[in-house]
């Protein structure tokens, strides 16, 4: 996991730059998490019925499933949709940045 | 814009000791941005840009009234869910770095990067976002005004007293009385809410008033999710509601607020209840300095939603032109964070990360059954792209499961909505 998350980490920030730069401004995978909030919960804490994304380890796993998926129907239906909108890149992005925090 | 007396700048002090004054030479390490409007898009990218850009401050003027969030609003027009409720207080949104103001904005100066108070104070700033909403123009339809608001109710510039003034009047609709909703052209704030409230309307009917029938009339041909509204209706209401659409003669033309009565072309109507949503534009400070080129909605660069005209004034939420982002709070706080990383990167001295815009519009089709629609888009410099096979709508043949599953998820979505905009 970290060494996936090494990977994702140098994927999502594609800019070399001091670690004081990088302290200010979110990167995308944390400006990727944010659209998640706005249903999961700030930070991903859940919203029942809306479950919680943090400390999370099969977000990449669910979301690459849904992106496969070839028909957006039930229950899902609009998850499918968001995860046709993230390329593979943003998943593991994603995946990486709830992964890393505590769960609620 | 050129009257900056000491006096009102003494005065500007005492109110934000920090927020004043041009810190020449010291901008790109502590920035001053101001956002006027409290709604979902100004309270969102308040937050958010405190927490990616740690040096800001932030005014955030959000206006004397109290709030209430319109989305979930139309259960409070039929009485399921109290007014109470709906009201955030947002005293939360306060922060060592974010100043609230308590008062309106009367314009600004785009060179000067001044805006001026109601009460003829001034805050300099290095970035504007205006996130003021929208305006609505009851003027426009023939016969209609703001004095017989109280007489066809629409209560859609600001959930709040207008929504138990109408809540009051479906109340009072007899049993075997008209009850009758008006759609204005698009563009206009929450694209299925209309159709939402005339089948939560027509829910409240069959239930209280089961003789009574609705009207819709619409002046647009198509609506967003009109299959699922149209079997629905047909489905719950096949006697009960009507929808006339703008090739049937539904474009509301002209009201006569004496007596009452709504009339299309060649229709006239006299209902007990008449809702008409007036045609809508951008809230009057997001078409000062020419914002909106006259057109009434204001054109963003959709990767920082930077005014094309301005480009250190960003307009978010219903006022900016985002299609096909759709005018939702949802979509205003999506808005609200790009805006808000984009400053935050080049405060920083970085490129924005990418934009991801994402929106999901649930509506009610009752207390219990809801449908949605839901679309990912990148800005880019031509304007927003809808993401390949990310746009879509509930399935129209679903299950009474999945429609109360989706109610629930809308449920789940407002109070996530609310805590992550409003800190609550």
């Amino acid at each position: 996991m970290s060494r996936l998350r090494a990977l994702l980490m140098t994927a999502a920030i594609p800019a070399v730059m001091s670690a004081a730069t990088q302290a200010d401004g979110p990167s995308r995978g944390e400006v990727l998490a944010s659209t998640c909030h706005a249903c999961h919960g700030p930070e991903g804490r859940g919203s029942p019925p809306l479950p919680p994304l943090r400390g999370r380890s099969d977000l990449r796993t669910q979301l690459l499933a849904w992106k496969s998926s070839a028909e957006a129907s039930g229950d899902a239906h609009l998850m499918i949709r968001f995860a046709r909108g993230l390329s593979e890149a943003d998943i593991d992005a994603l995946a990486a940045y709830f992964a890393a925090k505590d769960a609620p | 814009m050129t009257g900056l007396r000491r006096r009102q700048l003494l005065a500007g002090s005492m109110l934000l000791p920090l927020a004043l004054g041009p810190h020449r030479g010291s901008a790109k390490a502590s920035p001053h941005v101001v956002i006027v409007g409290g709604g979902f898009a100004g309270a969102t990218a308040a937050r958010y840009l405190a927490r990616w850009l740690p040096e800001v401050r932030i005014s955030l003027l959000i206006g004397r009234n109290r709030y209430y969030t319109c989305p979930f609003s139309n259960l409070a027009v039929i009485g399921e869910r109290s007014l109470t409720s709906l009201e955030v207080g947002r005293e939360q949104l306060a922060t060592d770095r974010v100043s609230l103001i308590r008062l309106q904005a009367r314009d600004f100066d785009p060179h000067h990067r001044r805006l001026r108070l109601e009460d003829g104070r001034l805050l300099h700033f290095d970035r504007l976002i205006l996130a003021p909403g929208i305006e609505v123009l009851p003027e426009s339809i023939e016969g209609h005004g703001p004095e017989h608001v109280a007489t066809f109710p629409h209560a859609w510039q600001a959930a709040g007293p207008a929504t138990d003034h109408l809540a009051r009047r479906l109340q009072a609709v007899p049993d075997g009385g008209l009850v009758i909703v008006s759609v204005p052209e698009a563009p206009y704030r929450c694209p299925p809410g209309p159709y939402e409230r005339a089948s939560l309307m027509a829910w409240w009917l069959a239930h209280h008033r089961p003789r009574s029938k609705l009207i819709i009339l619409d002046a647009n041909e198509a609506f967003t999710k009109d299959d699922l509204f149209k079997a629905h209706w047909r489905e719950a209401h096949p006697q009960r509601l009507s929808w006339l659409g703008r090739g049937d003669d539904g474009r509301l033309r002209r009201v006569d607020a004496g007596r009452g009565s709504v009339h299309t072309d060649f229709a006239d109507f006299q209902p007990d209840l008449a809702c008409v949503i007036p045609p809508q534009r951008a809230g009057a400070i997001a078409r000062s300095a020419d914002l909106d080129g006259g057109r009434g909605w204001c054109s963003v660069d959709p990767r920082s939603f930077a005014s094309t005209v301005h480009p250190n004034v960003h307009v978010i939420g219903d006022a900016a032109i985002a299609n096909p982002m759709p005018k939702s709070a949802f979509a205003a706080a999506s808005q609200a964070r790009i805006c808000a990383a984009a400053i935050a990167a080049e405060f920083s001295g970085r490129q924005p990360p990418e934009s991801l815009l994402t929106n999901t519009c649930y509506s009610l089709l009752t207390p219990t059954a809801a449908i949605a629609v839901t679309g990912s888009y990148r800005g880019t410099a031509d304007g927003i792209e809808t993401l390949p096979g990310s746009s879509g709508t509930s399935p129209l043949d679903a299950p009474d499961s999945l429609r109360r599953a989706e109610a629930g998820h809308a449920r789940g979505w407002y109070a996530s909505a609310r805590a992550d905009a409003f800190g609550e």
